[in-house]
């Protein structure tokens, strides 16, 4: 810290004396901890509340989203005022119980709606993520307004279809993560929640399959006015844009070398997103990491890059060999373009000077 | 990069705590390297294309060994793997030791070894099993692995190994084993195998080249030695099988952790995977005494009292030992 303000200080871009006081941060895999003691915590709660009141009180649809609403308003209250861990936990582990009780409501007393479950729980968490003030509590309704988000259209047949707009959210969050001084919390809270979310949907063929099967004729009706390769195609873009804004950040005009390279092989990527679903989005979130040195956030790119590989195998759309080519073709052309991009048309030194 | 490098936590909070202005965040970025330059992304840019180039054309081997082209011919199929195997290896040799390329057609070559035994397999339906497949491949690769000594190699061999051992268990136990069998021995065996992997490793016999991610490799091995313990404990306490043993031996397995990453070498993640497996541990045995009576709503309640109550300790206490490190 002393070394940075320094820095800072030289640069005229701080004044005066170092700070004493730091916030607290902890790393991810304590958060993680967190959550998963927070969401055990829940379940038994929920136990406890179906053991004491099933009976009595649990009769019909209402009773589970006034109690749910209830205990949802009393966390927010909790993590508000928040002063010590014990309370803050108790405090999640009340809306994460409060929350699968509107869920349990909504599935016993909405069967056979799906669409209208999906587009609910999309509504609730995406106004949990945005209100309740607690980090653990953002990143966890983000991930299930994102994955309610999918599911929603998953019902139409088109799982994917609007993943290019949830790109396009991970890609501001991350890209303008320190713009707002106190939103920087929220900001990470929400991308990484959005950004597990993503990974899961995006990779997960077997889901996929399986939404198509249960709506198999909504997905005809879907395809016709969004046909499934718009999708990839918008990822793509996404990816560009955001690779173009990385460009511009760095004062790198498009029209140059390094800019029109960059153009062509996003471009590239795109078209093989077409038969590779996952690719455009651990692309992604590599470039998106890498922009700002976030290891955990470069740890889920790669994870997301490794599992789309794995879940392509199964994608049934596809036969073996015609994967193995694509897969050959992709090797060659990023080996090959490596070496006529480092070696040839940006030597060294042009990149320094760059 | 040439100049040094700060944390995001820092200028975070900076940025929060309203010393570094908006206006200011960008340069602030360029200054502390959290935003890299262009040199930094040209190297990034060049290592990303050569692991995922590499990773993609194994991928494509195995992915066309695993159609079986009948068209392609028997002894094409074993010419086209057989090139690749040592056009890998002729790769690492060319290039510099310790290079990354080096390192990716080190890598490269040992999963193209592992794709040259199973076309084997599948060609002449020699009737191995597949933890056979798995072990071989371990063993063949074992001589690279000794002379490269780089980290992602051991780690390759280490998860072949895993694997090898887990479809043999599979294969000779029943196959719900997880679920229903009381039958631990695999979990037995995989964590004296992994635990034995982790002492080597801290005692240095490996003798790594590299250093990079050390931390890594070895929160990795421990968790593969510490998940299957953690298991045999639920199962000890769940099934009433050999409890004491497996009490003394997790007890005697938490304090060395501790002694060796709080003391000797602090790592809060494998104190914080210590915390994690003490919570689970505990909760199982309080559930398993209390919860006689579902329909009883008090031991629900206990037991959410009790998660909230240790998931608090442990993280209070990993944010003390985390302040602890910080500011050593």
């Amino acid at each position: 810290m002393h070394n940075l303000w320094n820095t800072l200080s030289k640069a005229k871009l701080v004044e005066g004396e170092m700070p004493t006081s730091k916030e607290e941060h902890s790393p991810w895999y304590v958060q993680v901890l967190l959550g998963f003691s927070g969401w055990l915590a829940a379940i038994f709660m929920l136990g406890f509340l179906f053991a004491a009141l099933f009976d009595t009180f649990f009769r019909d649809s209402i009773s589970f989203y006034v109690v749910g609403t209830l205990m949802i308003l009393l966390s927010y209250v909790i993590l508000k005022k928040e002063k010590s861990n014990f309370v803050e936990h108790l405090g999640l582990a009340i809306s994460f119980a409060g929350q699968s009780l509107i869920l349990i409501g909504l599935f016993k007393y909405m069967h056979g709606n799906t669409s209208f479950i999906w587009f609910s729980i999309f509504a609730l968490q995406t106004l949990l993520a945005l209100l309740m003030p607690n980090y653990l509590h953002r990143l966890s309704s983000a991930f299930f307004a994102a994955f309610a988000f999918s599911l929603l259209f998953a019902t139409f047949g088109a799982l994917h279809s609007f993943s290019f707009l949830l790109m396009a959210l991970v890609a501001y969050l991350w890209i303008h993560e320190f713009s707002v001084p106190r939103k920087i919390k929220k900001r990470q809270a929400l991308g990484y929640g959005l950004v597990l979310a993503l990974i899961l949907v995006e990779n997960t063929t077997i889901l996929k399959e399986s939404m198509y099967a249960w709506h198999y004729r909504d997905a005809l009706t879907f395809t016709l006015w969004f046909p499934p390769y718009l999708s990839p195609i918008l990822e793509g873009l996404v990816v560009l844009f955001t690779a173009l804004y990385v460009l511009k950040q760095h004062h790198i005009q498009y029209k140059t070398k390094v800019g029109i390279l960059l153009i062509v092989s996003m471009l590239f990527f795109t078209v093989l997103g077409l038969e590779m679903p996952g690719l455009m989005l651990g692309i992604l979130l590599v470039l998106l990491a890498f922009n700002h040195s976030n290891r955990v956030l470069l740890g889920l790119g790669i994870f997301s890059l490794l599992f789309s590989v794995s879940s392509y195998y199964y994608l049934l759309e596809i036969t073996l060999i015609d994967k193995a080519m694509y897969l050959a073709l992709l090797g060659f052309i990023l080996l090959l373009g490596r070496w006529i991009v480092f070696h040839l048309l940006l030597p060294t030194k042009e990149v320094k000077h760059v | 990069m040439s100049k040094e490098k700060f944390t995001r936590e820092d200028l975070s909070s900076l940025i929060s705590q309203g010393h570094l202005l908006p206006q200011h965040t960008d340069e602030a970025l360029v200054l502390s390297g959290i935003s890299p330059d262009a040199h930094s992304w040209r190297q990034f840019i060049e290592t990303l294309l050569l692991w995922l180039g590499t990773l993609s054309l194994a991928l494509a081997l195995m992915f066309l060994v695993a159609f079986n082209w009948s068209e392609l011919g028997r002894f094409t199929q074993f010419g086209l793997v057989e090139v690749a195997v040592i056009a890998a290896m002729a790769v690492y040799l060319k290039m510099p030791k310790e290079s990354l390329l080096s390192t990716a057609s080190l890598v490269l070559a040992s999963l193209f070894l592992g794709v040259l035994l199973a076309l084997y397999g599948q060609t002449y339906q020699t009737g191995a099993d597949t933890w056979q497949l798995f072990f071989y491949w371990a063993l063949l690769i074992l001589p690279w692995t000794l002379l490269a000594k780089l980290p992602a190699q051991w780690i390759l061999w280490i998860t072949l190994l895993n694997i090898s051992i887990i479809f043999y268990f599979d294969q000779f136990n029943s196959l719900l084993w997880m679920v229903f069998s009381s039958d631990t021995s695999l979990l037995w065996v995989l964590f004296i195998f992994n635990l034995s992997v982790h002492i080597l490793w801290e005692l240095n016999s490996f003798r790594l080249k590299s250093k990079n991610n050390e931390a890594w490799y070895i929160r990795l091995l421990v968790l593969a030695s510490g998940m299957p313990l953690t298991w045999l404990m639920f199962v000890a306490i769940l099934d009433k099988k050999s409890v004491l043993i497996t009490f003394i031996i997790w007890v005697l397995y938490l304090s060395a952790l501790y002694v060796m990453y709080k003391r000797v070498k602090p790592d809060l993640f494998i104190l914080a995977w210590g915390c994690f497996s003490a919570i689970a541990v505990i909760i199982t045995f309080i559930g398993k005494h209390l919860l006689k009576d579902v329909d009883s709503s008090g031991p629900w309640l206990v037991l959410s009292l009790a998660v909230i109550a240790l998931g608090t300790a442990s993280a209070y206490w990993l944010k003390h030992v985390n302040k602890e490190l910080q500011h050593a």
